[in-house]
């Protein structure tokens, strides 16, 4: 124990650097997915089939093995942000895109057709009724997916990627070494720090992006 | 509603709905929802669409705001075809009020009502007093205007979504089951609240509904429908009662037509008796006195501020110095003035002789009703029933009257406790 926090007094603005990096692929790759999936989720929600397509296709992406994704994408995309942000990205697209889908159409009925009958076309119906009132759910579907790019961003290290990951699978290639597993713990520890940190930010977020009237 | 109302809402009647060869058919099914229906709404009058469940009123009423587009057939709105009009614009001229009130969750009640004059462009100012002025004539006090839906009762959320629909002052108000979904107490009260707003509005409202007595109770015509939305009868409530047309309506209507038909009467609509009267504080000479004087076996106390006691008779009369207070029965069956036959009826049941004291809204004697003036009152409004039923039992009846008194009319019957 003492190890490690010597360790981490002399190399904590190496980690904090890798850290900075992490929590901005992350956050790039979760706004792309963001306006990807939530865009994507209006419109296909009103429509099954397509809506079915949509998921099977995004779930799907979670099931392939972040190492290999990457590795897939070298040939493509080359080394560095590019691939990893791609693949963030991927992964990132199901929770949300699914919550996107599920708050649309769990919208009250009678709320959705009362503001049809007041006159309110299909656009300010979307915007001003159901986005605002499936947003809690869609805030949900962000926060799992901050949750899953947190830990699979850090395999990016493999394609040259930016973040914490670099310190991890530099530790485990020498492991046995002078600190090896003191970066590896660093490593490990700073991505839960910054997983808690963004949760928690997310959690507010919502709170004060959702009406008082739909807050349980 | 009353008689007079009826009969002054027929005259001067402008068409403000009217409904061509309205036909839907859903794609799933083989036979129309409803099929070629054809129907006038006048200005001013509430129009009740009841029927058994499937025969498709709420889906005639949904096409009147194009909820449901219609497969053929033409809508009308004050004089203009609406059938193909941008339904969004045409929306924004009619109220709509559903069973389960859809009231917007994630926004305030100020801001629920204000949805649609601020579709429409009204200013902030202008906005905000008619929120005030709607929350003020449904009955929610202006602190609830921050609240939100969340917050309130049943019955407060189906004033506000009263309220919502009347924002813009639209001609026409469409109410699918409005009170379906309140439990029957407060239901009562906001029909009564709803027709007494209507006095002073005189807004067209198509009002759908699957009970009958709600129908009758708050139509000034109904249109019975039977499956596929045809029209069986399409008349005011009285007409339906006193004049049902074919074997479905009158099953409709269910039993007791005719003490149905006494709810739409007022005791304002009869002539009502007057009776001796004396104070809690006479002696029980002086009640003896009147008791005398008028000839009737029974006088009736009330206290300082005229509101009715006791009933006190001859016999109750003992020259033993007790006071009247504790002589005789309570008074029991007492109606307001502004009551309906059928209500002061099931009062009168109560009673000890089969009367009722009439008071007004502040608890003061005004007269007394009883059995007798009621049986008059239902005589005046069935005049072809009267002629349909005499001639068997006619031949009866002398023997009859001998045995039982009651129904014969107006015979020594003094006493009306």
């Amino acid at each position: 124990m003492s190890g490690f926090l010597e360790y981490m007094s002399l190399s904590w603005d190496h980690v904090l650097e890798l850290a900075i990096g992490h929590a901005i692929v992350v956050a790039i790759s979760l706004a792309i997915a963001v306006v990807i999936g939530v865009t994507l989720g209006v419109l296909v929600y009103r429509r099954e089939r397509v809506a079915n397509a949509a998921l099977v296709i995004t779930s799907t992406f979670l099931t392939i093995p972040s190492l290999a994704l990457f590795g897939i994408f070298i040939p493509i995309f080359g080394l560095g942000y590019k691939p990893a942000v791609v693949a963030l990205v991927m992964y990132a697209l199901l929770p949300i895109l699914r919550n996107t889908v599920t708050g649309l159409q769990s919208v009250d009925p009678a709320v959705a057709e009362s503001a049809q009958g007041m006159g309110m076309n299909a656009r300010e119906r979307l915007l001003r009724i159901e986005l605002p009132l499936a947003w809690p759910v869609i805030i949900a579907g962000v926060r799992v997916s901050t949750m899953l790019l947190m830990g699979i961003a850090a395999i990016a290290a493999v394609v040259n990627g930016p973040g914490l990951g670099d310190d991890i699978f530099a530790g485990l290639a020498r492991i046995g070494g002078a600190n090896a597993f003191n970066q590896v713990l660093g490593g490990t520890l700073g991505i839960i720090v910054l997983a808690i940190l963004f949760d928690t930010f997310f959690n507010v977020l919502g709170k004060l992006t959702t009406s008082r009237g739909i807050r349980d | 509603m009353t008689d007079r109302a009826a009969e002054e809402n027929t005259q001067n009647a402008e068409t403000m709905i009217r409904l061509e060869n309205l036909s839907k058919v859903f794609p799933a099914q083989d036979e129309a929802a409803v099929d070629d229906l054809s129907m006038e709404i006048y200005e001013g009058e509430i129009v009740v669409l009841v029927g058994p469940s499937g025969c498709g009123k709420t889906t005639t009423m949904k096409m009147i705001n194009r909820i449901i587009e219609p497969t053929s057939g033409r809508i009308f709105l004050q004089g203009e075809d609406v059938t193909k009009v941008n339904p969004d614009n045409l929306r924004r001229r009619i109220g709509y009020v559903i069973q389960q009130i859809g009231l917007f969750p994630h926004m305030t009640i100020a801001d629920n009502i204000a949805t649609v004059p601020r579709m429409l462009g009204w200013d902030t100012k202008r906005t905000s007093d008619r929120i005030d002025e709607l929350l003020e004539t449904v009955g929610i006090d202006l602190s609830y205007r921050d609240r939100y839906p969340k917050e309130l009762s049943g019955g407060q959320r189906q004033r506000i979504g009263v309220a919502r629909a009347m924002a813009a002052d639209p001609p026409v108000l469409l109410m699918d089951e409005p009170f379906g979904a309140i439990d029957p107490i407060t239901r009562d009260r906001l029909q009564d609240e709803f027709l007494r707003l209507q006095q002073e509005i005189r807004k067209t409202i198509v009002f759908v509904t699957h009970d009958i007595d709600e129908a009758i109770k708050m139509g000034d015509r109904i249109a019975i429908l039977k499956q596929q939305s045809k029209i069986a009868q399409y008349d005011t409530p009285e007409s339906i009662l006193t004049d049902p047309a074919d074997e479905f309506v009158q099953n409709f209507i269910g039993s007791g037509p005719s003490i149905k038909r006494l709810s739409l009467s007022r005791i304002s609509d009869i002539e009502t008796a007057d009776w001796p009267v004396a104070r809690l504080t006479d002696s029980q000479d002086e009640a003896r006195n009147k008791m005398q004087s008028s000839g009737k076996g029974y006088v009736l106390l009330l206290d300082d501020e005229d509101r009715p006691r006791r009933w006190v008779g001859t016999e109750d009369i003992k020259h033993d110095g007790v006071s009247l207070e504790e002589v005789g029965r309570p008074a029991v069956a007492i109606v307001e003035a502004d009551s309906n036959l059928y209500d002061t009826l099931d009062t009168m049941i109560t009673s000890y002789k089969g009367s009722a004291i009439i008071v007004d809204e502040g608890g003061r004697y005004q007269g007394v009703v009883d059995f007798t003036t009621v049986l008059e009152a239902i005589n005046t409004m069935r005049p072809h029933e009267q002629d349909r039923h005499m001639s068997p039992p006619e031949q009866e009846q002398p023997h009859e009257r001998t045995e039982r008194d009651p129904q014969a009319g107006g015979e020594g019957d003094d006493d009306p406790v």
